[in-house]
């Protein structure tokens, strides 16, 4: 990854749920922080959030999941990636995501969960390590 | 240990250092006699006086207490029916179900993109056939029940319900309930698509007018809870509502109404959410504001007119993840709000709401709080029992005038339906839940469990959560298809080509509606007509169109 590139996040929603507060907010902290965040609104499929990351050039996807559906969702979608081979993307995910949940999700290949009250600097701080480490 | 001793020393010269409400006012550590200047018959009035800010009813709840019901919805109609009927069987006094995200934005169980929100945060609603499922069982002339979905698609649940109570022979100015009416406010609670401001206004209206003149004991409701969630304070909650409120009473009025034949009816859904007394002060404001509007503005001469019903909630949004027991206290808290300000029904949010779909037992425990409020501590023995402290009444004083100078500056800007086109209402959200979160990052706000006596997962309890098959929406997908093979097809399509006709016209759409679900068409297919005949995709993705030539 070129130093002057700025680091570009592709923020979205999973499935019909309409609960965009959180998705909104990391969007306003991410920006805050000088990264480029491509905002995604309802309507998204594994499909339509994969072929975006790829047009986009995106070095991570942020997926926000408030009602469940990440759990059909999510592994769908890491199945594309791992065909189109978006390995160096970082996928995390967010929202209200039970613990329980958390091992298969990982197992699927997401990168980090972050539960709905987790602080926006361990996001930020997440992005900023693991974005270069993979970049170089 | 040192470490702990000098936490200890450090915590006992604890100071209270949070001295502004949660929407920002500065308050004083004392207030006295000089802080109030109230005309007692003038700005209190004894409950069921004008301006009912003590309360709408005379004797309150030793008239009634307050009606105790729980949004209920998951999974298929099935189970939303067994857990509707659970709800019942431990002593709730008035139902509620929530339809789930597709059914919200007017989109079928069987919609390319449903597939990972059947039955999620809701029931799938997607026909008369659901809601026979949903009901079946349940007397529908002894019950009052909330059609709660709140996104411009409610009124085709709500003709879902009255079809339904057509089918069953009975008389449905009878029927009691309550539905959402305010069509604006869902663009700010992720169903936008579903709600194009034009169209969304006139099915709103059209839903009031109908009520009015054909199911006159059902309730129409403006939800200010939902747009409380989206992160913006005590203030805006109530002006941004009373706000919508007002320019769906112009319509009718336009429409040729008279105020008193359908104000009675409003009902609103106050958030409750933490800080104590500044919710109470809102609760107390808005119930006095409301009247003063109501008889000022529009020039009602009924007093229930005036009346302003509050059917509160706990807060979803005050509660966290982590050590998700304490939420059990928040609520609990939060309904005391209900209570000690006389609303006329609550919901005690689930403590497992920011982890899951409720469980039974999530459920239970959110009637047992109101349980316990009414039977065991006797705060409902007095109306208005804070009434005359003097910080309570400082604080409503305050809210009040607030509250009015927000409703005026809207005004100002030509109302809200302007305030939505303009993008002033995005901002005003946008800038509220931004400055709340940094509020949070910063600890400027303490949120226990959360940012402030945080401990490490492991340590922390497992609750048991409520799974959601995808396998469940699949069979889902099945049923929807199977309707479509089964029912009179001629009947469904000269019954929606009706509709797309009415939609287009001036004529209230309700009875064609009603129609058209009678005959199982289903909620895509409605709202494909409506939004067709309103200028807009049939399909608020643009994935489907019509499977029928309009003309």
């Amino acid at each position: 990854m070129k130093a002057d590139r700025k680091i570009r996040v592709l923020m979205s929603k999973t499935g019909l749920d309409g609960h965009d507060r959180g998705a909104k907010v990391v969007t306003y902290f991410l920006r805050n922080e000088g990264m480029e965040v491509v905002y995604l609104g309802q309507f998204q499929t594994p499909e339509s959030v994969v072929r975006t990351a790829i047009e986009e050039d995106i070095d991570v996807i942020g997926l926000s999941s408030l009602s469940g559906e990440h759990m059909s969702f999510v592994p769908s979608m890491m199945k594309l990636i791992s065909q189109e081979g978006l390995d160096n993307v970082l996928v995390l995910l967010g929202g209200t995501i039970p613990r329980k949940e958390m091992p298969f999700l990982k197992e699927m290949g997401v990168d980090a969960i972050f539960e709905s009250g987790s602080p926006m600097n361990s996001i930020i701080e997440f992005i900023k390590t693991h974005v270069s480490l993979r970049g170089s | 240990m040192t470490k702990e001793i000098d936490r200890i020393s450090e915590a006992y010269r604890q100071k209270m250092t949070d001295t502004k409400t949660w929407s920002g006012f500065e308050v004083k550590s004392i207030y006295t006699p000089e802080d109030i200047d109230l005309d007692y018959e003038r700005d209190l009035g004894s409950p069921g006086t004008y301006p009912f800010t003590r309360g709408i009813h005379k004797d309150m709840y030793r008239g009634k207490l307050w009606t105790m019901r729980h949004e209920i919805g998951y999974g298929t109609p099935e189970d939303s029916n067994r857990r509707l009927k659970f709800m019942i069987e431990n002593g709730a006094t008035g139902l509620d179900f929530i339809a789930d995200n597709p059914t919200h934005l007017g989109m079928d169980s069987d919609h390319p993109l449903a597939i990972h929100d059947i039955g999620r945060t809701g029931v799938p609603l997607t026909s008369l056939a659901d809601m026979e499922e949903l009901m079946d069982g349940i007397p529908m002339e002894k019950v009052s029940t909330f059609t709660n979905t709140f996104s411009a698609c409610g009124f085709v649940v709500l003709a879902q319900y009255i079809s339904l109570a057509e089918k069953r022979g009975l008389n449905i100015t009878e029927l009691r309930g309550q539905v959402i009416t305010d069509t604006l406010h869902s663009r700010y609670c992720g169903y936008r698509p579903a709600a194009p401001v034009e169209q969304a206004f006139r099915v709103g209206a059209d839903l009031m007018e109908y009520l009015t003149r054909n199911v006159p004991k059902w309730n129409m409701i403006f939800p200010c809870y939902n747009l409380r969630e989206t992160g913006i304070n005590a203030v805006q909650e109530v002006a941004f509502l009373f706000s919508i409120a007002i320019a769906f009473i112009r319509e009718l009025i336009r429409r040729g109404l008279d105020i008193d034949d359908f104000a009675r009816r409003l009902s609103w859904i106050p958030s409750c959410h933490m800080d104590f007394f500044e919710e109470i002060a809102k609760i107390r404001a808005e119930r006095r504001l409301w009247a003063r509007i109501v008889k000022e503005w529009f020039g009602a001469q009924d007093p229930r007119s005036m009346w302003w019903r509050g059917a509160a909630k706990a807060a979803g949004c005050s509660l966290v993840a982590q050590q998700p027991l304490n939420n059990i206290a928040r609520v609990s808290i939060e309904a005391l709000v209900a209570v000690l300000t006389g609303c006329q029904a609550l919901e005690v949010t689930t403590f497992d709401e920011p982890i899951c779909i409720p469980t039974d037992e999530a459920h239970r425990i959110s009637l047992r709080i109101q349980q316990i409020i009414a039977h065991e501590t006797g705060i409902a023995r007095v109306a208005d029992p804070l009434g005359g402290s003097y910080y309570v009444e400082a604080l409503t004083n305050k809210l009040e005038q607030e509250i009015m100078d927000l409703i005026n500056k809207i005004e100002e800007m030509g109302g809200i339906i302007q305030a939505i086109k303009s993008e002033w209402l995005d901002r005003e959200i946008d800038e509220a839940l931004t400055r709340y979160q940094e509020e949070v990052e910063n600890k400027e706000r303490i949120i226990v469990g959360m940012n402030e006596f945080i401990i490490p997962p492991e340590e922390d309890v497992e609750i048991e959560h409520l799974e959601i098959s995808y396998e469940r929406g699949l069979e889902r997908v099945e049923k929807i298809k199977s309707l479509r093979r089964k029912r009179d097809n001629e009947a469904v399509e000269a019954s929606l080509k009706t509709l797309y006709g009415k939609s287009k016209g001036d004529s209230n759409i309700m009875p064609y509606v009603i129609d058209a679900v009678s005959h199982y068409a289903t909620i895509g297919e409605v709202m494909g007509m409506v939004r067709l005949a309103h200028g807009n995709s049939y399909d608020p993705s643009e994935t489907l169109s019509p499977s029928f030539p309009l003309e």
